[in-house]
């Protein structure tokens, strides 16, 4: 049990009261939130410069981030369902494409043993992508 | 591989339509001016976010731990730092007023979390460990849920820091008078106005100006010695 902190929490609780509620940042004006900033030791005109170039380098990327999402989420729309395929058909079109089964780059990918999804991901990029 | 397989005739499966290339338009700007046009536009949104900022450090500064860390906080970039994690989230840019709300939730935070991470790393001792081993018995460490005497130090310290701050706040009163009780309540721990206003034989209209006036002087007072303020 940790040891009672009285005038911790005291300073704490009298702390907390005389915080600004969300009302009165709000209801500020410009010249009371000046004010109080420059109070607190922070010279105005600089932060308003900061903020300046601040908006210009947000803009930027925030357009960025949005490209980025728009990009992800075409690349998720862009997976494609070969369940009614059987893996034999599959294996005859690379084997169509390359001419001998021994010929498919199977040595690229690194296969000792092929799987399903190994057959889908060869035929995905050499016969649907070329 | 299976040697009996024989070659079948396929259709290939058509790309969906979806998968198809699609011209890459341009993203739309965020104008973050008219995102925060029913605040005053956006530099005035970031000077309300920095007043935010500034408060809540002065609420979580502390003589030591992470509330010392806090006090070295720069609002600005507090605030800069808000908007760069809703860069990261997956924002909805129609929206000023959660796009705000959410900015003000990060900086608190923010705050928070770094007000509360230890400032220093655990430390085991290795002799201990050495010892035990040598001696092939278990290693005998301390329990996991076992308290960290440097945070128990930092505890020792805030709670010689804030009675300096409340002695030295009760000066700014008549001695022996309202202010002074009240301190002296809140001490012993009173909490609820009306047990206070019978203890003080005060009204509620008085205990609100009360507790306004004395609240203001010992923050006054706990940042002056934090040394946060100009001189």
């Amino acid at each position: 049990m940790s040891k009672p902190r009285p005038n911790t929490d005291t300073a704490r609780f009298l702390v907390d009261q005389s915080s600004l509620t969300e009302a009165q940042i709000d209801t500020m004006s410009e010249s009371e939130t000046t004010a109080y900033l420059s109070e607190r030791g922070i010279d105005v005109p600089s932060l308003k410069a900061y903020i300046r170039a601040l908006k210009a380098r947000l803009t930027g990327q925030a357009a960025l981030a949005e490209a980025r999402r728009k990009r992800l989420s075409r690349a998720a729309q862009a997976s494609i369902d070969l369940s009614s395929v059987s893996q034999d058909e599959i294996i005859a079109a690379l084997v169509k494409k390359f001419g001998r089964i021994e010929d498919i780059p199977l040595a690229a990918r690194n296969f000792r043993q092929m799987r399903r999804t190994d057959w889908e991901s060869l035929y995905i990029d050499y016969i649907l992508r070329p | 591989m299976s040697n009996a397989f024989k070659p079948v005739p396929l259709c290939p499966i058509a790309l969906p339509d979806s998968a198809a290339e699609e011209p890459i338009t341009p993203a739309p700007m965020v104008d973050f001016d008219q995102l925060f046009a029913h605040r005053g536009g956006f530099e005035t949104a970031y000077m309300k976010l920095c007043v935010f900022a500034v408060d809540v450090i002065e609420r979580r500064s502390g003589p030591s731990g992470g509330g010392a860390v806090v006090r070295t906080l720069d609002a600005k970039v507090v605030v800069a730092d808000a908007f760069a994690r809703v860069l990261t989230e997956n924002t909805q840019w129609d929206d000023g007023e959660a796009v705000y709300r959410l900015l003000r939730r990060h900086i608190d935070n923010k705050i928070h979390t770094i007000q509360k991470s230890p400032v220093v790393a655990r430390q085991v001792s290795l002799d201990a460990l050495r010892a035990n081993l040598d001696d092939e018995k278990a290693p005998d460490f301390p329990d996991e849920g076992a308290a960290n005497p440097a945070d128990q130090a930092a505890a020792d310290e805030e709670e010689s820091f804030y009675k300096s701050v409340l002695e030295a706040t009760k000066p700014k009163y008549p001695a022996g008078g309202n202010e002074w009780k009240f301190i002296d309540l809140l001490i012993e721990g009173w909490r609820d106005r009306q047990e206070v206003c019978e203890l003080l034989q005060i009204t509620p209209e008085q205990y609100d100006a009360l507790l306004k006036r004395v609240s203001r002087a010992a923050k006054a007072k706990k940042l002056e010695m934090l040394g946060k303020r100009k001189s």
